[in-house]
């Protein structure tokens, strides 16, 4: 098992235990609120868990191919649960959920099929042909520009805590298989496969903050959030693999090492868990808004500060945070970024960085501040338990590793 | 050279062709089940049987698995959902069937053109294989684009899957029986999971016509003077 595998486990379980629990305390409250049909708790919690059990397969699964049946079994369990109210616009994003998912992982079973022929006759066309369908395949789960178009509509319409799941943990399991078809593609290939996994990375970047300069809609800020940092992860892993000396592909988590594969593998494993964690804290607060204010329109939510100070308090630091503000760790990865990325990639990855920053604190300064337009609904206290535990663990790791690594460069 | 398996996979190009060209649900019903026993019935024609003797048991099983779950019971359950929601036909498909056949025509012609350049002799089965693989594909994502029926659309995915199967049979994939089994279930499933959403599509719309699902999305965004939320 290398470090990433366990990493993702571990973040897997975490984050499914925090969404459980917001699905306690979530659930009665949205069916009062929403009104209308909804899915039977029995059968939304047994997808849950099913979703839970075929990301961990997913992570663990021995060979190539089974790690796609995998795959889209992740897919099918989840799909569900995105119409748990049945509304039309949930019943549209898991149509599409499906059928756009299940192309793109036809794609990435073809792609396997050719990279398992090009390991037996070792042609490097192959090799980079399967390559090329496998990123466009797990690159659609995984949310990257421009295969993502399932991703705002399933991310928003979905109850909070199966948002936040999707985009914490889903993502990273569907990266995780690119990750591993990266690891068994031969020297002669490899730049190729790097270069490719950096432009749909880049493109991903552009498109979220194209996306996100005049969005009207909160959740779907988020999800446009989740492909901007899904783009960093793919475009650090990419530069991690293009200095790593050893061809064996393994990634392996050293503080001491400050070469610039060492800051790197850092700055990635950082940026996955923060970026899942903080994803998650604001997904479950997105949720409670949306209970509160019974819109998802960002000009209809003013002066949470006045109104909903608890939860004001968590969306604004959860927004600074994915923003990438210290004490995050993503301050830290995002610098690594920058700091080991080819000057041309690292001015534009900054520019864009920019453009997010400046739409996403937008968005959160004018929801927390001024005077409150109209009164919100009561929701239950309970609703605040997981995401302030959330935000205390963001703020002590992030603080904890900050520390460690000024600590760690000043010896 | 003219065989067993080349008749078999001719055959699959002319399902494709006709399924192209027909507007009546049953009948595009029946040209996928008509896949599903040829993408079932592939692996055991393509087997060398003077060189490698009786296939194992595993082939068969495969075979046999792959056949009934293809050509039966995902048939006979996309069936049960056109009576049940009462659609027999896709009226008003976003491309005319005429063109959709010359379209489908020519996207085999490519294939052929596009397999006989990528020299891939070794560990082929069949000459045939990989540009009807690639045809089969093609059409199946073709037919998604392209048609406004929720049920179609699944069909299309079929078509699009069996693409694939036959790619991995044509050059000789060997996976073992738990993944094969595995891919058929995850097909299985999602067309299930598919169907369920086609009732409710169906209740929810009182229509079957995916052209209804547009009201999400960003494009709207990109207008200078947008009013979605007004």
């Amino acid at each position: 098992m290398n470090s990433l595998q366990s990493i993702l486990l571990t973040l897997t379980s975490v984050l499914f235990v925090a969404d459980l629990a917001q699905s306690f305390f979530y659930l009665p409250t949205a069916d009062a609120r929403e009104g209308g049909e909804h899915m039977s708790h029995g059968v939304y919690y047994a997808c849950l868990c099913g979703f839970f059990a075929t990301m961990v397969f997913a992570l663990l699964a021995p060979s190539l191919p089974l790690m796609w049946v995998a795959v889209e079994l992740t897919t099918l369990v989840s799909a569900p649960l995105i119409a748990y109210h049945r509304g039309t616009g949930s019943l549209e994003a898991m149509w599409k959920y499906l059928l756009i998912c299940s192309i793109g992982i036809g794609l990435a079973l073809f792609g396997t099929m050719l990279v398992m022929h090009a390991q037996t006759s070792g042609n490097a066309t192959w090799f980079k042909a399967g390559f090329v369908f496998v990123l466009a395949g797990y690159g659609t789960k995984t949310g990257l520009a421009p295969f993502h178009t399932w991703l705002p509509d399933a991310h928003s319409e979905a109850p909070a805590p199966v948002s936040a799941l999707l985009s914490g943990a889903l993502l990273n399991c569907s990266f995780f298989a690119i990750t591993r078809f990266r690891a068994v593609m031969p020297a002669e290939v490899a730049s190729f496969c790097d270069n490719a996994m950096i432009a749909l990375g880049v493109l991903s970047v552009a498109f979220a903050a194209i996306f996100m300069v005049r969005q009207t809609d909160y959740k779907r800020l988020l999800a446009y959030s989740s492909i901007e940092h899904m783009g960093l992860i793919v475009m650090l892993f990419a530069l991690v693999m293009k200095l790593l000396p050893s061809a064996d592909g393994m990634l392996r988590l050293d503080l001491a090492d400050h070469s610039p594969v060492g800051i790197l593998t850092l700055a990635l494993f950082c940026h996955i868990v923060c970026h899942s964690l903080t994803k998650t804290l604001l997904f479950q607060t997105a949720g409670n808004l949306l209970l509160a204010f019974e819109t998802r329109a960002i000009t209809a939510v003013q002066g949470l500060g006045v109104s909903l100070k608890g939860h004001a308090l968590l969306w604004l630091v959860g927004i600074v945070f994915i923003c990438g503000m210290p004490p995050s760790a993503l301050f830290l990865s995002e610098l690594g970024l920058v700091l080991q990325a080819p000057l041309w990639m690292a001015a534009l990855v900054l520019a864009l960085l920019f453009i997010v920053f400046a739409a996403m604190t937008k968005v959160a300064l004018s929801m927390t501040m001024g005077k409150p337009r109209a009164r919100p609904v009561p929701v239950p206290r309970t609703l605040l338990i997981v995401p302030s535990l959330l935000f205390v663990l963001l703020v002590v790791s992030g603080l904890a590793l900050s520390l460690l690594t000024v600590l760690s460069f000043a010896k | 050279m003219t065989s067993l398996a080349e008749i078999l996979l001719a055959l699959f190009l002319l399902t494709n062709l006709i399924l192209a060209g027909t507007g009546r649900l049953p009948q595009a019903i029946r040209l996928v089940a008509a896949q599903g026993w040829l993408v079932g019935l592939l692996p055991l024609v393509l087997w060398s049987w003077p060189t490698a003797g009786t296939p194992p048991l595993r082939v068969w099983l495969v075979a046999l698995v792959n056949a009934l779950v293809k050509g039966v019971l995902l048939p006979s359950l996309l069936a049960y959902a056109v009576r049940k929601v009462q659609a027999k036909r896709e009226l008003e498909p976003l491309v005319s069937f005429r063109l959709s056949q010359i379209i489908v025509f020519a996207l085999c012609v490519a294939s052929f053109v596009f397999g006989k350049c990528l020299h891939i002799a070794e560990a082929i089965a069949s000459e045939l294989a990989i540009p009807v693989a690639f045809a089969t594909m093609g059409t199946g994502l073709f037919l998604i684009c392209s048609r406004r029926k929720a049920i179609t659309q699944v069909l299309g995915f079929l078509v699009f899957e069996n693409g694939i199967t036959v790619f991995g049979s044509g050059i000789l994939m060997e996976y073992g029986l738990v993944v094969e089994l595995g891919i058929l279930l995850d097909v299985f499933v999602l067309v299930f999971v598919l169907g369920i959403a086609i009732f409710q599509i169906n209740r929810t719309f009182s229509s079957l016509d995916t052209d209804r699902l547009n009201q999400l999305g960003d494009v709207h965004l990109l207008h200078p003077h947008h009013h979605r939320h007004a």
